[in-house]
């Protein structure tokens, strides 16, 4: 038993699985070609050689609104090839921050690569020298812990005078929210050196943030943390093993995880193949639905679902011991093992459904069960204001037309209580990221305020950021700024008012 | 949670530190250390002599000073054989390997030829080396 740890936990570790993991490793990366030059849709997917990049006035048409202050912070993988090597996977490059800033001069972007250590070691050494999640890249230098490969490169969060920026398998990365300089890995506590901070930090109204990390298959780790970034609780679970949860909902009272019939192929990540090829869906598996008591995090209940994957979670409330999530499912892991590494190669390729999903977990009866709708989504949002609360409205890019390898052109809302929806279209020639809300500061009233969201216009070849009146979508946006340049998409986001 | 892990084995194995052996021919060994990030407590160092006990029973453990230049320590009269050492930088001065509630190391560690394991420590054979009738200098780098 106690084999398991030394060095360590790695050997059965989920989301630790860096550590010594391409030690040996045999399978190289592949080449770069020029893959994209009859695909301009896939311009993002090109990346960056590592410059930083900033547009001091971008040129908005429309109005943008006079509320609307503050800083919308963008964070994504940003760079795809060095030295004659190329990722296989999207989620392979390193972190590239973006801020977008709404002042009464107009709006201005500014973008800068975030200053982890395999960033800088690997900028100075014109190589790859670490593994990365999807991409068998054989280890240059030692592989110390989790943080010898983090990326910081999926999400982005303020806390107190941090802004974080946020990997799956590793520590927070501590940037300053002005200049975007790195300042370094955050240790919230000795113990918790190098422990997975993931990249959906859940922050309630009142800036209560809660996280986890899957610490190794079957171990999460739970943070409970102050408004001003105190960590307050952690907790080491036991939990359904799972090799890939992403992502998590909080409710009043509960932390619900939905964990995917999904495992680690030990001999293949032995044999030198990534973390990401190494993973195996078990469709005749169950997804286990795991509840966790916010005020005591050694209570919980399992129950189980028939296999699905999910990546995303919109919100969870409860009312009368009955929870409702949202979230979004797909059918298996294709969408991570086929479809990213096809279009990374450069290929039109059509992406593999995901639905927005909706669920109910009856704890007094112990079961679940749940809906799902039939619009082509991902990424879902709710108003900031209700995370934890009851809401009523979900907003996601969405897809609509006939082109089954054109990406997400239009925004959606979804009234969950009359199943209405509302959606703007742009043409194919646009590709959109998620979009987020910003609530409108006068008013306490779901949805009320903006929706906004970055997009890549392949016509253009430009990377632009939208404005939308939230609760009336199909009115068109009531701003567009588009920069002079592309931008390497990005995962997810977050606003903050001035 | 399960802490007892074999990193707190290679801890114990430098808490064992096995008898003296003495035979004819033997030889002094030099352990060249480097890779210290901070001169902060004590740098362990194991050595063993036999795949068995790797990572528990070393034949011999010492802990000696850190300093940030480097660290180097001479171990006097071993016999002639196959040797392997670890190697870690208790720099909080504990007296323990740390690792963090997962379990993952968060101190420097490192091995005999700077082997590195694939999902686990090195082995023996990985991290062995030979010692015969003359004076020798090893370098091993912490990471
Ligand atoms: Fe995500």
């Amino acid at each position: 038993m106690d084999r398991r740890s030394f060095l360590g936990a790695a050997s059965t570790a989920a989301t630790l699985p860096f550590l010594f993991s391409a030690v040996g490793a045999g399978a190289e990366a592949v080449a770069p070609k020029p893959l994209f030059a009859n695909n301009p849709r896939l311009t993002p997917f090109r990346g960056f050689a590592g410059q930083d990049v900033a547009c001091d006035n971008v040129a908005v048409e429309g109005k943008i609104p006079a509320a609307l202050r503050g800083v919308f912070y963008r964070n994504g993988p940003g760079l795809f090839e060095r030295g004659g090597q190329r990722y296989q996977h999207w989620f392979d490059g390193d972190g590239l921050l973006n801020a977008w800033r709404f002042t009464d001069k107009g709006v201005s972007h500014q973008a800068k690569f975030i200053r982890t250590e395999k960033f800088v070691a690997e900028s100075e050494a014109g190589e790859f020298l670490m593994p990365s999640f999807g991409t068998a890249i054989k280890a240059k230098r030692p592989v110390k812990n989790s943080d010898s490969a983090n990326t910081a490169n999926t999400n982005v969060v303020r806390l107190g005078d941090r802004l974080l920026a946020m990997w799956e398998g590793g520590s927070a990365y501590d940037l300053d929210p002005q200049t975007l300089a790195t300042r370094g890995v955050v240790t919230w506590k000795p113990e918790l050196k190098a422990m997975p901070f993931s990249a959906h930090p859940k922050v309630e109204a009142d800036g209560t943030l809660w996280n986890f990390g899957s610490a190794g298959f079957g171990k999460i780790v739970l943070y409970h943390l102050s408004a001003a970034g105190e960590m307050l609780r952690y907790h080491l679970l036991d939990s359904p093993p799972s090799a890939m949860v992403h992502d998590f909902a909080v409710s009043q009272k509960h932390i619900i995880f939905l964990l995917a019939p999904v495992t680690m192929d030990r001999d293949a990540l032995k044999a030198g193949g990534s973390f990401g090829e190494s993973l195996r869906w078990n469709g005749k598996e169950s997804v286990k639905v795991l509840v966790v008591e916010k005020a005591d995090f050694t209570k919980q209940v399992v129950m189980e679902m028939p296999a699905f994957m999910v990546f995303h979670f919109g919100n969870a409330w409860e009312i009368n011991n009955m929870i409702r999530v949202d979230f979004v499912k797909s059918d298996s892991l294709d969408i991570m093992r086929e479809y990213m590494p096809r279009l990374m190669r450069g290929e039109s390729v059509a992406a593999a459904a995901s639905n927005a999903c909706f669920m109910k977990i009856d704890l007094s009866r112990r079961q679940c069960s749940m809906e799902t709708r039939s619009e082509s989504v991902e990424f879902p949002r709710i108003d900031p204001r209700f995370v934890a609360q009851r809401n009523r409205m979900v907003f996601y890019p969405s897809y609509v037309g006939h082109d089954p390898s054109s990406r997400f052109n239009s925004v959606l809302r979804v009234d969950t209580e009359t199943g209405k929806t509302d959606r703007y279209t742009f043409g194919d020639d646009v590709q959109l990221e998620e979009h987020i809300v910003v609530p409108k500061p006068d008013s306490l009233k779901e949805g009320v305020g903006w929706l906004i969201g970055v997009g890549f216009d392949q016509a253009r070849q430009q990377t632009f950021t939208t404005v939308f009146d939230a609760l009336n979508l199909s009115a068109g946006p009531v701003a567009i700024a588009r920069l002079p340049y592309w931008m390497p998409l990005c995962f997810h986001g977050n606003f903050y008012a001035a | 949670m399960k802490r007892s892990t074999s990193l707190n084995k290679l801890a114990l194995a430098f808490a064992i530190s096995a008898s003296v052996s003495t035979t004819a021919y033997a030889a002094d060994l030099t352990v060249e250390i480097k890779g210290l990030t901070s001169g902060n407590g004590q740098v362990f160092i194991a050595l063993y002599d036999k795949s068995e006990g790797w990572m528990k029973n070393g034949l011999k453990s010492v802990g000696t000073p850190a300093a940030k230049d480097g660290v180097t320590y001479e171990f006097k009269d071993l016999p002639v054989g196959e040797y392997a050492i670890s190697i870690y930088h208790d720099e909080n001065g504990n007296g323990k390997f740390d690792t963090n509630v997962a379990g993952m190391p968060i101190e420097a560690y490192g091995f005999s030829n700077d082997a590195m394991g694939n999902y686990g420590p090195p082995t023996f054979e990985q991290a062995k080396f030979k010692l015969g009738t003359d004076k020798k200098t090893i370098t091993l780098n912490l990471k």
